[in-house]
């Protein structure tokens, strides 16, 4: 029955984007020939949203109800599935992403549906090629979910705990097991797994509205304002969740993989990264062009790109040619996704350099040292930051292919090659905001950065005198507030200016300067974030004390980083698909009890080796991170490792997203300020 | 800038010295500083990526097989064997794919050289348009 | 180059197509293949050298076995599922080779020695078959263990001829003692 339903919901979402494809090309090559179709292409698209949303809703019905004769839920389900890892199992597996995907994909081609007709004109030709590029798409993922990918196919054998065998055909007779093996233990373990991959979703999926503008630009030759303006509102969308994305997913690793870290240069990790590069480098060149009417044609490398990398990142991690932490092995979809990452790919930049005669960037850089000289260098940056991450995913399968020699690429690499790189970009980032454009002459920019430069040095220094000598810490707590005094004395100073001539005071203008220009100061509110997020992980990597696997018995106690840790005693719980053992570690400072982890193991009866849980302490300064390596009654082996400032990190990636999020709210303002096209060389200041 | 005249003058004298005096101290202090010193065995458990799990090396991964792994190359550091010695008595029995630091080697140099080449196309791209004579007032061409 | 900003463009647009192209080629390679498992560089080398303690701690074994033509290693646990499988195979091998100088050790990895010993006791055991432990898992290390059941071939020349990853049968473990033993047979 679910089986059939889904079926339908799928099926006629591929219809209707088809439909969405082919019309709105139609739509957007002949605007006013198509208008008595308008009703119809607004039609199929309302149902393709309905359509894509109707397939999640059966899914989790499915599996809210248990339904194991459809093969989705019989091999990724358990009855024992607690709430809410039963509704997030939906996403947890292969299938059932591609789905989200879909719905993702749908809401956003409402989305931009609805933005196109808020001005009550009407979608112009750009907004219905860009629909019908994300239609198209959309027939490739729910062309995905009829094939390769199919979730609702019907269990027609089954084993006592798994589905063998299932048909895409709806009305087979269907056989379900009594109960299925359920998720990847590692994705039942904590709650952030609910909500990461949906917000990771939402940004990725998200990079197919710029893309998609690009590619109905250059298509339908209209290169210009336009297109970048509706593509850097839609890419910032997606950055925002992307941001928030990378960062939950980071907390999740640091709160469930138990080896004390949030980022281990995970080809996973990596697929999210570059896209999220490649699209801050668009955010700030979108801005050149628009202010400058240069790197137009940059610009849609940028949008290319970003897509591009997404599809790349999302066959990868889906296709198993790279084992990971979270990655999906399936082959099936493999080829499908390769080959639409060669169309896209391929036909994106086939487009882009036929038409490349049209784009005209005008190289009109005056000097390099003004503000486009600075998102020059910050482009160049981000830009080789992507490179260095890309090549390092790939490396190894290239060589392996081309010589059979085998090399592996891990974080030393990325680490080495990455820190220099941010380094430079929170110098940028100091920079930048400070600079004029067109040209910055010496005397004009040194009053703005001298005053946060000395700052961001006595902070050096009074780190150094209190803290530690670490340099990579020194130096990130030098940029970082360098990068935070540089924005807060810019907005400062324009408050002052503003409040001149008028009877307020200052601070009562801060306010109105940071709403007069939400694009500037929400960019600056990203890069506090990013500056935070720096201090933070240089703190984490450089100023960690570790205590590496101490046997301890009951009652034992052991001195760590100022504490003291004593083992109080083991508990086991025992859950119809786990057996879980907690140790019970009492933290102690200055004889006083300050709190209780409990790491602990889960054996899984469906997986071999035990997934271990950390027991984390967090206090203002530091983390204290205790992870156990076995439990049992006359023992625990304990490793501990304290994560300074850990909690930073996590804000300065809100923060980061924070930032973006309020350059959007403020995004319609300037819009209605600058209809008019041909908005091109503005001076700045 | 509306400052006072007096004052103004001070800043533009102090300012630069205050500035190179408290560079000066951060300079001196991080050249001056002890290197840390990082165990030996997490540097070279570092390296090497753990065989039972995924994408984590054998000095992070809570594993216990980890464990073992790093078990021995502590009673390796005992016996006084060099890292590299180590390295391969621990290895010797798995593919290079499970070392996460990439050699200097010939077969590896593209992963160097790509993001190197990435810089200087792109330092050279920019360099080539600053060079170009500017029409003072262009006006943007449109299609 | 002069006034064509669509030059550079059109490089690039060619070089990214390019690499993609590629790269798909590279991939689609790779599509089929478990990444895990990779070959080991054990095979044609000699085999590691290194006393084992009994399983039972009655004593001490060698590897490979001095006195055996062929010395079939196996790694196994008591947790793990797929070596319930794979061990009616293993006890027909050791039961079918014994003749031809066939011995097989079965070493256990990462586990209680109580527990290997009740899962041994569960499913079976063979006079035949030597059980081993593995303290500090150094004989996995030395034979570059990835995950369990896998199972290594040591020819009489002591040199290392074969691994199988994953759940062994009686015909692939078969085959590869023949292979041994077919070469080694004219000496």
């Amino acid at each position: 029955m679910l089986s059939l339903a889904g079926t339908l919901a799928v099926w006629t979402a591929l219809v209707a984007s088809g439909w969405l494809a082919v019309g709105g090309w139609r739509a957007a090559r002949d605007p006013l020939g198509a208008s008595p179709s308008i009703a119809a292409l607004r039609r199929s698209l309302l149902v393709m949203v309905l359509a894509a949303l109707g397939a999640m809703i059966v899914l989790e019905a499915a599996l809210l109800a248990n339904d194991f004769t459809v093969s989705y839920v019989a091999n990724h389900h358990s009855r024992h599935t607690p709430f809410p890892f039963n509704i997030a199992t939906a996403w947890a597996a292969l299938e059932g992403s591609i789905v989200l995907w879909g719905l993702v994909l749908a809401a956003y081609a409402y989305a931009v549906w609805r933005r196109a007709t808020a001005g009550g004109t009407g979608p112009d030709s750009l907004d219905w090629g860009a629909l019908a590029v994300i239609g198209a798409v959309g027939v490739f993922f729910f062309g995905l979910m009829v094939t390769v990918a199919n979730p609702f196919e019907v269990c027609t054998e089954a084993t006592a705990r798994s589905c063998t065998a299932s048909s895409a055909f709806p009305f087979s007779r269907a056989v379900g097991p009594s109960d299925g093996l359920g998720p990847n233990p590692l994705l039942q373990n904590h709650l952030l797994m609910a909500i990461h991959p949906p917000l990771l979703y939402l940004g990725y999926v998200g990079l197919t509205v710029p893309f998609a503008y690009g590619i109905s630009a250059l298509a339908l030759r209209r290169s210009g304002p336009a297109w970048l303006r509706r593509s850097g509102l839609w890419t910032r969308v997606a950055w925002v969740f992307l941001t928030a994305g990378i960062t939950l997913g980071a907390w999740w690793a640091y709160e469930v993989l138990g080896w004390g870290g949030y980022w281990a240069w995970d080809p996973v990790e990596n697929a999210s990264f570059m896209p999220w590069l490649v699209a801050t480098a668009f955010l700030h060149s979108s801005l050149v062009q628009e202010r400058r009417g240069m790197l137009e044609a940059w610009n849609f490398v940028l949008v290319i790109g970003a897509f591009s990398l997404t599809i790349l990142g999302t066959f990868l991690t889906r296709s198993g040619v790279i084992a990971s932490v979270h990655s999906f092995t399936q082959s099936a979809i493999g080829p499908a996704l390769l080959g639409f990452l060669v169309v896209v790919t391929v036909g994106s930049f086939t487009l882009f350099a036929a038409r490349s005669q049209q784009i005209s960037s005008p190289p009109r850089l005056e000097s390099l040292s003004s503000r486009e000289g600075g998102f020059l260098l910050n482009n160049l940056l981000l830009t080789v930051y992507a490179m260095v991450v890309l090549t390092g995913t790939l490396y190894p399968l290239a060589l392996e292919a081309f010589t059979g020699s085998e090399v592996g690429v891990g974080r030393p690499f990325f680490d080495r090659m990455a820190v220099p790189i941010s380094f430079a970009l929170l110098l940028a980032m100091g920079v930048g905001p400070a600079l004029p454009w067109r040209v910055a002459r010496a005397r004009v920019v040194w009053p703005r950065i001298h005053l946060p430069l000395q700052i961001a040095l006595a902070a050096g220094v009074l780190v150094i005198i209190t803290a530690t000598r670490v340099g990579y810490v020194v130096m990130a707590v030098i940029a970082g507030t360098w990068v935070v005094a540089v924005a807060a004395f810019r907005l400062w100073s324009q408050a002052r200016r503003f409040s001149r001539g008028r009877d307020g005071r200052t601070w009562k203008s801060l306010s109105r300067v940071v709403r007069s220009d939400r694009g500037f100061w929400g960019g600056q509110l990203a890069h506090a974030g990013v500056a935070l997020a720096a201090v933070a992980i240089a703190c984490t990597a450089n100023l960690s004390q570790t205590l590496d696997r101490v046997e301890m018995a009951p009652g034992d106690r052991v001195e760590f980083a100022g504490y003291e840790l004593i083992h109080t005693g083991v508990s086991t719980t025992r859950t119809p698909n786990r057996l879980k053992s907690s140790a019970h570690v009492e933290i102690r400072k200055d004889d006083r009890r300050v709190g209780l982890a409990e790491p602990a193991l889960s054996q899984f009866e469906t997986s071999a080796l035990p997934i271990a849980t950390p027991g984390v302490h967090h206090t203002l300064a530091q983390d204290i991170y205790l992870s156990v390596t076995r439990i049992d009654e006359q023992a625990i082996t304990l490793r501990a490792a304290t994560a300074p400032l850990q909690w930073v990190l996590w804000l300065g990636g809100l923060t980061c997203a924070a930032g973006g999020l309020y350059s959007l709210v403020g995004r319609n303002r300037r819009r209605s300020r600058s209809v008019r096209p041909t908005e091109g060389a503005r001076p700045g200041g | 800038m509306a400052d006072p005249t007096g004052m103004r003058s001070l800043l533009r004298w102090a300012s630069p010295l205050v500035t190179v005096a408290l560079a000066a101290f951060v300079v001196v202090s991080l050249t001056t500083a002890d290197p840390v010193d990082q165990d030996r065995a997490d540097r070279i458990g570092k390296q090497v990526r753990c065989p039972a799990c995924e994408g984590e090396s054998i000095a992070e991964s809570p594993s216990s097989y980890a464990a073992d792994m790093m078990g021995y190359v502590r009673e390796m550091i005992t016996e006084g064997r060099s890292d590299q010695q180590i390295i391969d008595r621990l290895m010797a029995a798995y593919p290079q794919s499970q070392m996460l630091d990439p050699p200097f080697q010939t077969r590896t140099a593209l992963l160097w050289a790509l993001p190197a080449a990435a810089l200087v196309t792109g330092l050279l791209l920019a360099y080539y348009r600053l060079r170009k004579p500017v029409p003072p007032e262009s006006v943007r061409e449109s299609p | 180059m002069k006034k064509r900003p669509g030059r550079a463009a059109l490089v690039l647009a060619v070089m990214v197509a390019a690499a993609t192209a590629v790269f798909a080629g590279v991939f689609a390679t790779r599509l089929s293949e478990d990444s895990r498992l990779s070959d080991s560089p054990l095979v044609g080398a000699p085999s590691p050298v290194m006393t084992l303690p009994l399983l039972d701690g009655s004593g001490e074994i060698e590897i490979p076995e001095p006195d055996a033509r062929v010395t079939v290693i196996n790694f196994f646990a008591s947790w793990c599922l797929e070596c319930r499988i794979e061990h009616p195979d293993l006890l027909a091998v050791a039961e079918a080779f014994s003749d031809s100088g066939v011995r097989l050790i079965q070493i256990a990895y990462q586990d209680r020695p109580d527990d290997s010993i009740a899962f041994m006791n569960e499913l079976g055991v063979s006079p035949l078959i030597r059980y081993a432990s593995d303290p500090g898992s150094r004989a996995a290390i030395a034979f570059g263990v990835f995950g369990i059941p896998e199972t290594y071939f040591i020819g009489p020349d002591g040199v290392v001829t074969g691994r199988i990853t994953g759940p062994a049968d009686s015909l692939s473990l078969g085959r590869q003692i023949d292979l041994i033993l077919g070469r080694g047979r004219p000496e």
